[in-house]
């Protein structure tokens, strides 16, 4: 259970982020965007503006009051039974509580906001929601519990928040409105205007991100070794790169837009779902830097330049493994009561792991870039290879933990990492299989597009992925290879999303670049060395 | 002197959840005088919650004994005594409910020593 929480905190705070995103862009879509007020009170697209501040609003709740449960048994485990009657004097209980409450009246207001999308008195109720909504939060931020600099910290926080899910959740209702479009003649009328004017919310929001944002870094970071060379800047700067990624792509956009004279059925609407799969990311990866240590707090534990190029720059991979007896004897020492050090063992175990499932996905991604050209059409069952390393995912996690196969371990005991592991081969499989149908079938249709949805998940995984179990410097030297693995596997799955949605050229520059996002994923895993510790084989 | 030289534990340990960061302690040189009460300081980078916090001593056989924290008089800052030890390795196994609502569970290494 312990585990679960663990792994569960970095997705339901993303997730939370994501409802919060819906509900607080959905004022400034309704009033910028829409001019919901000079509109019927019948129009689709206000009605299901407001029918998405309802789902999110009740998401939210339920996000939040989860994060309070799985934060209580943590409590309770860690503390004992009379952990709740503590945890429920702390700010952290009082403000999820009070934010539980305001996303219920937020999404009561959606209701109320429904029935009259065209009343400018309900959308301002609504803004009011959502002001008290953003402020209430900033006790549940970092920065209620640095020892300096404490109100400005909330308040510079609130702000990049609301800069920042406004541009997100504006974007999620475009996407919204975009879908509906095509089905629904009166909201495809609304459409042209809605793009151009949104660019104009989401530039505001995106210099106010900025602005915001320096302060921040700067009091967090400190230094550019920080940056460089720690989790937390390693998170900063995956932020800094998939927001520059999308900048570029809404840029794209609003340029395609005024070319191609807005056509609902157009390459925009394509281009705007894979602008939000990589802001959505974004999100998730705010969430996982929340659970770091700011850099300015570790700064005996950063990494120099030299320690990260000798993580990725190319060797020879490991390509014999310990065995697995080896690898579950214990450690001697009787004081490593949180975990144990990292042994030798353990470092060539985790880098066989990683190097084989390298040798795998750069065998996939080779033919799948042959396959890019057309003419070999064998090239069309790579995804196979995913079956491949989904099992051979699973069979390291089992043996690593003593689950089945392997030992008789309750699969859901072991810890956050050997859970995510077991989820990640899952994913693969999936995977694998789902692509492998759409590609060797004659009309993929739906099916392809999950593909790219489980690759963006997988990607969100290892954003979110928990390599915490270890000293500090290891730990980082491990985390910034997923991170670059988690972004690059976001990109693998927007240019996926864009082969498959986009006609002609466009289409296959996008596959190319999802297969080239594929094989630089699987050089990281090839040269990966854990730590840059050299060991012989146990 | 002569068990130092047979203990080499490292200050550093590891970390099962991250957010608060031990920044400081009393025991600059992780040695402490064997016999004697001493009052250990450990110092947060974050506000601490103490009412869901605790210490506990940590002997080389693996036994447990929870130490009281002391009144909070600085924010960010948890006290202990640790009573008086045998000399031998310990640990100090803190887990932290930091103000941010994140859980910090580690183990601080430490020696006691005869005096010399």
């Amino acid at each position: 259970m312990l585990a679960l929480a663990d792994f569960s905190d970095g997705l339901l705070r993303g997730t939370l982020l994501l409802a919060m995103a819906v509900v607080v862009g959905a004022v400034p879509w309704g009033l910028v965007v829409l001019r919901a007020w000079r509109r019927p009170s019948d129009d689709p697209a206000a009605r299901r503006a407001a029918g998405l501040v309802v789902v999110a609003g009740l998401g939210l709740a339920v996000c939040q009051l989860t994060l309070l449960g799985l934060k209580t048994v943590v409590l309770t485990a860690y503390v004992g039974p009379d952990a709740f009657a503590a945890f429920a004097r702390t700010l952290q209980f009082q403000g999820g509580i009070t934010r539980v409450v305001l996303a219920l009246v937020v999404a009561g207001v959606g209701v109320w906001l429904r029935a009259a999308p065209d009343a400018t008195m309900r959308w301002t109720v609504l803004a009011v929601a959502d002001v008290v909504l953003l402020a209430g939060g900033a006790t549940l931020v970092h920065a209620a519990g640095r020892l300096e600099h404490r109100a400005p910290l909330m308040l510079l926080t609130v702000l990049h928040q609301a800069a920042g899910i406004v541009w997100v959740g504006g974007l999620m209702h475009l996407v919204a409105l975009g879908r509906l479009a095509r089905r629904d003649p009166r909201a495809a009328a609304v459409w042209p205007e809605s793009v151009t004017r949104f660019a104009v919310v989401a530039i505001t929001s995106v210099a106010l991100l900025v602005v915001v944002s320096l302060p921040l870094v700067w009091t967090y970071v400190g230094t550019w070794g920080g940056l460089l060379g720690s989790g937390y800047g390693s998170l900063v700067l995956a932020k800094v790169g998939l927001m520059g990624i999308a900048l570029a792509l809404g840029a794209r956009n609003f340029r395609a837009a005024r070319r191609a004279g807005l056509d609902v059925r157009g390459t925009v609407p394509a281009l705007i779902e894979a602008e939000g799969l990589l802001l959505v990311t974004l999100l998730f990866t705010a969430a996982a830097l929340a659970s770091q240590p700011p850099a300015v707090d570790t700064p005996d534990t950063h990494a120099t330049p030299v320690e990260l190029v000798e993580v990725f720059r190319p060797k020879w991979p490991t390509l014999t493994t310990p065995s697995v007896a080896r690898k579950r004897e214990q450690t001697a020492d009787p004081l490593a009561v949180v975990g144990n050090e990292r042994t030798p063992t353990a470092y060539s175990w985790s880098n066989f792991s990683h190097n084989v499932a390298g040798v795998f996905l750069l065998a996939m991604s080779i033919v799948a870039l042959i396959g890019q050209g057309g003419r070999a059409r064998w090239a069309r069952h790579w995804p196979l290879g995913l079956v491949g390393l989904a099992l051979f995912v699973f069979l390291r996690a089992s043996a690593s933990d003593g689950t089945w196969p392997y030992g008789s371990v309750a699969p859901w005991s072991g810890d956050a990492e050997g859970l995510q592991h077991r989820i990640a081969a899952l994913l693969a499989l999936g995977l694998g299989l789902l692509e492998w149908r759409a590609r060797a079938g004659r009309r993929p249709g739906r099916l392809a597009r999950l593909f790219p949805a489980l690759a963006a998940a997988g990607g969100i995984l290892l954003l979110t992925h928990a390599h915490v179990a270890f000293e500090g410097k290891s730990s980082y030297l491990v985390q910034v290879t997923h991170v670059a693995m988690g972004v690059l596997a976001v990109l693998l799955a927007a240019g996926r999303w864009l082969e498959l949605r986009l006609p002609g050229p466009a289409g296959r520059m996008a596959g190319t670049a999802s297969g080239v996002a594929m094989l630089l994923v699987a050089l990281v895993l090839l040269f990966y060395r854990e730590a840059n510790i050299v060991v012989g084989v146990g | 002197m002569r068990f130092l030289a047979s203990i080499l534990l490292a200050a550093m340990a590891t970390t099962a959840s991250a957010h608060a960061v031990l920044t400081g302690t009393s025991l600059e040189g992780k040695t402490v005088r064997a016999g004697a009460e001493t009052t250990v300081t450990l110092r947060f980078n974050s506000a601490i919650e103490a009412g869901l916090s605790q210490v506990k001593l940590v002997d080389a056989e693996r036994h447990e004994r929870a130490l009281p924290l002391q009144p909070e008089t600085t924010a960010g800052h948890v006290v202990v005594k640790v009573p008086p030890l045998e000399p031998g390795a310990y640990g100090l196994h803190y887990k932290i409910f930091a103000v941010d609502g994140h859980v910090t569970e580690n183990v601080l290494r430490f020696t006691a020593a005869l005096a010399e």
